[in-house]
Parts: structure tokens; C-alpha cells; sequence
């Protein structure tokens, strides 16, 4: 523990938006954060408790409700009890329950001088957040969660056309024109972008959905390339193919079999910096492959493609 | 073993058993009654000794608490300060306090009490709503103390006033900027902070550990001592976590003849999957005795009417704001309810407005139509705004209902003035309506909401006087006969109990509230004046009060 105020991310949204998913995918990403999570929700999925196992991370299942019964008293001893606690987690994540405001939830961390609020980040089901804001017995609810939200995660893109949803971006604009939004598919947002988004600008966010290889969202407006690995590579060349890019590759990713060891090594490369680490997670299903995202019409994948193009052959 | 059978003689014995509805002796045997009846009656069972102790009172069926939280317990290790009097755990009566000034000599004299110049002083029940005044602020507190913080809890636990000794622990200065923290004129923090978040700081750095008051074996020691001063033998804590370590004390509790209280804990519904708590249910209902049975579950929809927080049908609040909530989401309580009902277990479900007792309706119409059980006993709890087309459902789906009648007395002219209006607040907690259309009806305190006193509610059903001595919805009272099965052999028959407890007749379990007076004799107008002596369980007297 750094002796300065525990970060605190919100994660609100209504039933069926994806949350749970939100958690899993964030919890899937490599990082170094001990994260706690205070799950107050309680869907037909839960987190995966492999996932919590490989980060190190702790859940907490939380009663929701009133202060004034048990219900509240849940979230205070909890709350105490990860603050007091010898060492503190680096990230506290609350998922709010489908039915919470958030600004009851964010309100304790702008009370409590221990914690700081990172962010709000609201999961919309974009196939029915309009009905869900229309409804009878939990429209306003809902519509407060968008309002009181930084980033709203506009999640399910693929079971919707482009027509249903720029329609849902207005609807959304219209109930909070502050926050910012993210379309995407099964919940995904890069890991850096849910821990800061609310100091992010708009053009690191757009930057970040650039980043954020989602897929079928994107398509329209980002190229992919993906590069199939089978045999080992040697270092050296991997950084030679990957020296002085072209700008249109905004982000490079994934896993290879470095020569000289036979170890799986991570990639990555952004913002024109490289990074080649040895891979720490498990092998189990992962193959190797390079994935990277660039805007469309740049040519990115003829680029790429002649820089690997010799890249597990002999040397020329 | 011995036969510890005995005569029980009184003044009289009102049984609620329409066999035999008065009897003058009941002779118990194994903690049971044997028998009921004339002094020669009891007899032919055999020549047992005479127990004279109680001979000029009255016994009545142990009261059934069917709504009440251990919390009514433990919350007086602080220092009552609540406009209605009260009396502690202990039979010490608490004067009420009417304004700020008694509120500062209530405050010194807690004060002396305390060992350290910075223990905190802590008070609860505190209700500027009666008030006519300015309301309280951090320089009132001040005044007490400069040197240990403060907190006045008001009674609803959702606000708090505290002195600025608190305001300083946790850092709240003119530069605060945070919802619910209140500030003044000159933009400094006026002491009263409003909601769990702007409470949260101290309650943490003060150590408030809500949920020991309703857990720890004080609290379990306490709240015996409050049931058995107001005649009550067997209550629920309508909503509880009940971890292992809860039952194993619970458990130890109340096997120990001494104390005096059956127990019947609802299991929280809102800590996991509808399998996760329909299985937990069923595994801690394993845990159990003579004074404690659990596996019943608890789920809460709303929030409460003074509060603004219950969830209301058109056309809504009367006057001020609707911040009605869900504490769970519709869906979600559909979910719940089917699975609970399709695994056999019991449902009691919170609902104050008439949105949300129509949504709990609607949620038990599907679950019994997909999965009809005979005998369920679900049942709406609080259910303060239903109307007759509602009881009329419940009727047909065989719903209980348990009405928060003390709301007549201790809310029902806010609830007239600012709330309801007048209309729908003469139709509250209808228990007229509900008995008329077949529901089977208990009432009760929700204590420490209101204080626990099953006397004083049935007093209210029957006579629905506000606090300013007004009759609210007069077509809504009750007859001293329902208001008395109200607080009996209905609640007994909620919680799956009336086999046992409810009435004074032969097999049942040997419960009486012992009374200075017979509230048959009295009359429903003076019910709440009839003064309790003590109690009876399981053959046992517990009068040492």
C-alpha cells in the first residue's frame, strides 16, 4: 500500500448489460494491479473464479439496499474492512446492483478521504436500453445511471444495425451529453481506458477504441491484421520487422515463440514504442499469433505484410 | 425424569381457543400446556402443585413479533433521544425529547456516563420532523462538547447531525464539496450529513458496526429483554445475513433456558443467485430448536413512505419529492420468487408502497401458476398502501399479510399532511379491508422503527388514532377480537407456527404474556395502557424486569 487514497471504478448498468462480462474481460487482461471487487449484483453469471485466481484478485458479494436494515450495513463493514485492511488492494471496483444509482455508490468515495473516485462506467445493452429507459417500473432508475455515469460502454453493437444504433447514441447524448462513449461488442474496453477514463481527452479515448480491437464494431471504420504464427522467431528480426512502423499501425499485439529460449514472449507495440516481455499466464489455448488495428484506408495490412513476409524463413 | 408439571392460576386466562375461550388455570407439563380451564378441570388430570405467583393477572397468548429486527436490541448501547418515550432493554423509561433544548440536557447527562474527554457520545431515534423549531446544527452539539465527537442519529438512520469535533475527524471544512454534506450560509459544514455516503467516513473512524447490532450476543441478549417487556415470546429479525457464525450464536443463544424469546430469523434474499439462497435456506433451516427455527427468506422491493423512498402507483407523493427505490431489480425478484416458491421454501417480501405490493403480486401470480403449492404462507410485509383490488388478489393466491399498523399513531399525520393526502391516507394498513377479503392478517411494530409492543399496535388497528388524536380511515379499524388474533395466531400462522404458539390450548407450547389487566375487560380504546407483567415460555417465567 502507497499510503495514498484507494482508486475506485463504479460499474453500473441494468440487468442483462454486460457487467459481469465487463469485470471477466477486465480481469483477463495481464496487469500487475491487485484488484478488489465488491459485486453487488447478482446475475446468472458469475465471475470467473479462474480469472480471480491468475490476477490475484479478490470479490467481495455485497447485499445492496438501505441503510437503514441489514442491507446497508453489508457495504459499510466491507468497505471498512478493505480500507482498514494491513494492505490495501491497488484498484477497488464496485459493481453496482442493476438497480443501484450510482451516485450513492460514488458518493462514499468522494466522502471518504481513503478513497478516490477513478470513474463511473455504465454497460448500455444497445438492443434494449430504449425500452429499458421507457419502462414503467425502472426507467427513471436506468436513465439516472446513464446520467450519472463518465463512460458509457455501448456494449452489444453486433445485435444491432448502424441505423438502431446512431439512434441510441443520440438517445444517450441527449440523457448525459458530458459522458463519453464507447461502442463495443461483449463488453470489451481496454484495460487502461476503464482505470482512467475519466481523465481521459476525446482523442486518447478515440485513440483507445482504436486500440481496442473489439471487432465487428469497428469494422467500419478500422482495419485489422492478424498474422498466424506456427514455428519459432528470433528476436532480432521480430524488432527489425517492427522498427520505425508506418503511423497507420496504431497498435500491435500479441503472443510469439522466441528462438533462443522456445519461450512464449509477449508483443506489444503502441504510441511507437515496442515492448517484448516473457509471457507469464498460462499457454492453454493461446496460439501464437500478431494482431494489430490501424484506421481503414491506409493500407496497414500490405505494410505489415511485407515486413513479416520473411520473417520465420532464412535471412536474406 | 421428574414431572415438573404444575397449575398456572390467574385472574384469567384469555386463550384465543374458541373451544374454550376463557379459562382460570392451565396446567403445564414439559413446557407445554396439558390442559386449560376451571381450577377442578385441570385437576382431573392428575394432583399437581398450584402456582399462585400470577394468580391476580391476566395471561394471554405470548405475543408473535412478525416484523421486528434484533437491531432493536443492540442499538441502545447508545443514548435513545427519540421524540416518543421509550423504554430501554433494561424497563429504564426514556422520556421523549421535543426540542433542542431537552435534546442538550439529554446529551450532558450522557456525557457523565462516559470514561474518556474523546469518546464519541452516540445518540439515536432523534426526530426534528415533531419540531417546531430551527433545526439542530453542528454549534447546538458544540455546546455539550468541544473535545469528543458527536453524532445524533436521526431516527429513519439515513441522517445524522454531529458536532464539529466529528466534522473535523473526517475533514469536512468550508472547502467540502460533497452531496450530503450540508452546509451553511457562510459555506461551511453545518453538522448535518444526509445518506450513507456522507456518513460513511465517521461511521468508519467512529467504528458504527451496524451489523453487530443485530448479530453479536449482546444484541441477542437485548433484544430477549425487549420482547419479554412487552409480552412477546417468539419474534422475528426480519432480515439477516445468518452466517454460520450467526447461526452457531443464535443457536447457543436460545437453547439456554434462560433466555426468553423464540426466534424466527429471515434469511437476506439479496446475497446471491435465487439457487445460491434457495440452497442456503435450506441448509441452515438444519440448525434448530424448541426458540429457533429459520429457513424462511426475506426480500426487500422498496423503501419506505416517510422516506419518499417506496414506490408508489399514480398519481404518487402528495407533497415532496419521489425518490422512490428498487432494491431489486423486477426481473430479478421474478427470478427469485420462482425459484423460492418451486423449491418449497417460504417468502416474505417487503413492500411499502402500492407499486410495489402490485409488483410482489404479480411475482407470486407466476411462480404459483407455474408451480402451485398448497400452504405456502407468502407473505407481503408492510404492504402499507394496498388497496382492495390488491387484497383481493392476495386472497386468491392465499397471500398473508402483515400491516404496519404503529404507522397510524407514529407517522399517520405526515402521512395525511405530506405523503398520501387525506384520501389514500385513511385507506393505510387496511386491516379491514384485509380481514374482509380473507387475508390472513398479522400487524406489527418493525422495531426499532417503531418501538416493540404488540399492545400498542393492536390499540392502533383498532382505533387508528394519529399522534395528534385524530381518527385516520375510522372504516379501516379492526375489532379488539382481530386486533388481538392480529398479534397472535396471525403472525403465528405467517411463520408456519400456529400449531405451536398463538393460543393458550392443550399441545401447544406453554407461552403467556402476563398482564395487570384483561383487554377484554378494558376495552380496545385503553389497550395500550394494559401494563405487561412479564412473560411465560416454553412453562418458564421470565418477570424479573
Amino acid at each position: 500500500m502507497t499510503g495514498g487514497a484507494l482508486p475506485v471504478s463504479i460499474i453500473t448498468g441494468y440487468l442483462g448489460a454486460g457487467k459481469t462480462t465487463f469485470i471477466n474481460q477486465l480481469l483477463s487482461n495481464p496487469n500487475e494491479l491487485a484488484i478488489t471487487i465488491l459485486v453487488n449484483d447478482f446475475g446468472s453469471i458469475s465471475i470467473d473464479d479462474a480469472l480471480i485466481e491468475s490476477q490475484s484478485a479478490d470479490t467481495i458479494t455485497l447485499a445492496n439496499g438501505c441503510i437503514c436494515c441489514t442491507l446497508g450495513s453489508s457495504l459499510v463493514t466491507t468497505l471498512c474492512s478493505v480500507l482498514d485492511a494491513p494492505r490495501r488492494p491497488d484498484w477497488l471496483i464496485i459493481e453496482a446492483s442493476g438497480v443501484a444509482e450510482p451516485a450513492k455508490l460514488y458518493n462514499i468515495a468522494k466522502a471518504e478521504p481513503d478513497l478516490s473516485l477513478e470513474n463511473v462506467i455504465c454497460l448500455v445493452d444497445c438492443a434494449t436500453i430504449s425500452d429499458w429507459l421507457s419502462d414503467h417500473d425502472v426507467g427513471s432508475v436506468v436513465a439516472r445511471q446513464v446520467q450519472q455515469s463518465d463512460l458509457l460502454l455501448l456494449n452489444k453493437c453486433d445485435l444491432v444495425d448502424e441505423v438502431k444504433q446512431s439512434s441510441v447514441t443520440a438517445l444517450l447524448q441527449q440523457q448525459n451529453p458530458k459522458a463519453q462513449l464507447f461502442p463495443t461488442v461483449d463488453s470489451k474496453l481496454p484495460f487502461e481506458v476503464a482505470r482512467q477514463s475519466s481523465c481521459l481527452s476525446k482523442e486518447n479515448l478515440a485513440q483507445a477504441m482504436l486500440e481496442s480491437i473489439p471487432g465487428q464494431s469497428h469494422d467500419r471504420e478500422f482495419e485489422r491484421w492478424t498474422l498466424e504464427l506456427t514455428g519459432v522467431i528470433e528476436e532480432k528480426r521480430l524488432r527489425k520487422a517492427l522498427r520505425h512502423l508506418d503511423s497507420c499501425v496504431h497498435r500491435l499485439k500479441g503472443l510469439v515463440r522466441l528462438e533462443h529460449c522456445n519461450e512464449i514472449a509477449q508483443v506489444q507495440y503502441a504510441g511507437g514504442r515496442l515492448k517484448i516481455t516473457p509471457y507469464q499466464g498460462s499457454d492453454s489455448g493461446l496460439g501464437e499469433a500478431l494482431v494489430a488495428i490501424g484506421p481503414a484506408g491506409h493500407d496497414m495490412a500490405t505494410h505489415l505484410d511485407q515486413r513479416f513476409s520473411n520473417i520465420s524463413g532464412p535471412e536474406r | 425424569m421428574t414431572d415438573d408439571a404444575r397449575i398456572l392460576s390467574a385472574r384469567r386466562v384469555v386463550t384465543m381457543n374458541p373451544s374454550m375461550p376463557f379459562a382460570t388455570h392451565v396446567l403445564v407439563r414439559d413446557g407445554r400446556v396439558l390442559a386449560t380451564g376451571s381450577l377442578e378441570e385441570v385437576s382431573n388430570w392428575g394432583d399437581f402443585p398450584i402456582d399462585d405467583t400470577f394468580g391476580d393477572s391476566i395471561f394471554l397468548p405470548g405475543f408473535v413479533e412478525g416484523h421486528s429486527h434484533m437491531m432493536a436490541g443492540g442499538i441502545w448501547r447508545y443514548t435513545y433521544v427519540g421524540f416518543h418515550d421509550r423504554e430501554d432493554p433494561n424497563g429504564k423509561h426514556w422520556r421523549g425529547i421535543y426540542n433542542i433544548k431537552d435534546l442538550a440536557i439529554r446529551l450532558a447527562e450522557s456525557e457523565k456516563a462516559l470514561a474518556g474527554s474523546d469518546d464519541p457520545l452516540i445518540c439515536w431515534g432523534f426526530d426534528p420532523i415533531f419540531f417546531n423549531e430551527k433545526r439542530l446544527n453542528r454549534h447546538d452539539l458544540d455546546r455539550v462538547s468541544s473535545t469528543r465527537p458527536i453524532v445524533v442519529w436521526h431516527s429513519n438512520f439515513h441522517l445524522m447531525t454531529v458536532n464539529s469535533v466529528a466534522l473535523a475527524m473526517v475533514g469536512y471544512d468550508p472547502g467540502t464539496n460533497i452531496e450530503g454534506v450540508l452546509l451553511d450560509d457562510d459555506g461551511s459544514p453545518n453538522g448535518e450529513l444526509q445518506e450513507l455516503a456522507a456518513m460513511f467516513p465517521l461511521m468508519r473512524r467512529l467504528k458504527i458496526n451496524l451489523r453487530e447490532f443485530g448479530n453479536s450476543a449482546q444484541s441477542i441478549e437485548a433484544y430477549g429483554r425487549v420482547a419479554r417487556r412487552c409480552g412477546v415470546t417468539t419474534a422475528t429479525d426480519l432480515f439477516s445475513d445468518l452466517l454460520d457464525e450467526d447461526i452457531r450464536q443464535l443457536n447457543e443463544a436460545t437453547l439456554s433456558d434462560e433466555y426468553p424469546l423464540r426466534l424466527v430469523p429471515a434469511l437476506s434474499g439479496h446475497s446471491g443467485t435465487p439457487d445460491d439462497i434457495a440452497q442456503r435456506a435450506k441448509e441452515i433451516s438444519a440448525t434448530r430448536n424448541d426458540k429457533l427455527r429459520l429457513g424462511l427468506v426475506k426480500l426487500m422491493t422498496d423503501g419506505s413512505i416517510q422516506g419518499f423512498t417506496a414506490q408508489l402507483k399514480w398519481p404518487g407523493y402528495y407533497r415532496g419529492p419521489n425518490h422512490g427505490i428498487w432494491n431489486i431489480a423486477p426481473e430479478a425478484l421474478f427470478d427469485l420468487v420462482g425459484t423460492l416458491n418451486r423449491e418449497g421454501l417460504q417468502v416474505h417480501v417487503h413492500v411499502n408502497g402500492d407499486a410495489a405490493s402490485e409488483l410482489a403480486i404479480k411475482a407470486f401470480k407466476k411462480a404459483l401458476t407455474h408451480h402451485p403449492r398448497p400452504d405456502h404462507r407468502h407473505t407481503l410485509q408492510h404492504c402499507q398502501m394496498a388497496d382492495r383490488s390488491q387484497f383481493h388478489q392476495m386472497a386468491a393466491l392465499r397471500l398473508g399479510v402483515n400491516l404496519f399498523a404503529n404507522h397510524i399513531f407514529f407517522f399517520g399525520d405526515q402521512h395525511r399532511d405530506i405523503t398520501m393526502g387525506p384520501e389514500r391516507a385513511s385507506r393505510m394498513d387496511a386491516c379491514r379491508t384485509a380481514l374482509d377479503e380473507g387475508v390472513n392478517l398479522s400487524i406489527h411494530s418493525d422495531a426499532p422503527v417503531t418501538p416493540m409492543g404488540p399492545l400498542t399496535v393492536a390499540w392502533c388497528a383498532a382505533n387508528r388514532l394519529t399522534g395528534s388524536g385524530q381518527v385516520l380511515g375510522p372504516m379501516e379499524c379492526i375489532t379488539l377480537d382481530e386486533a388481538m388474533r392480529a398479534i397472535t395466531l396471525g403472525p403465528a400462522r405467517s411463520l408456519h407456527l400456529d400449531h405451536e404458539i398463538g393460543s393458550i390450548e392443550s399441545g401447544k407450547r406453554a407461552d403467556f404474556a402476563i398482564l395487570d389487566a384483561d383487554p377484554y375487560e378494558v376495552g380496545a380504546a385503553e389497550l395500550n395502557k394494559i401494563n405487561v407483567i412479564g412473560t411465560v415460555v416454553g412453562g418458564t417465567a421470565f418477570t424479573d424486569l
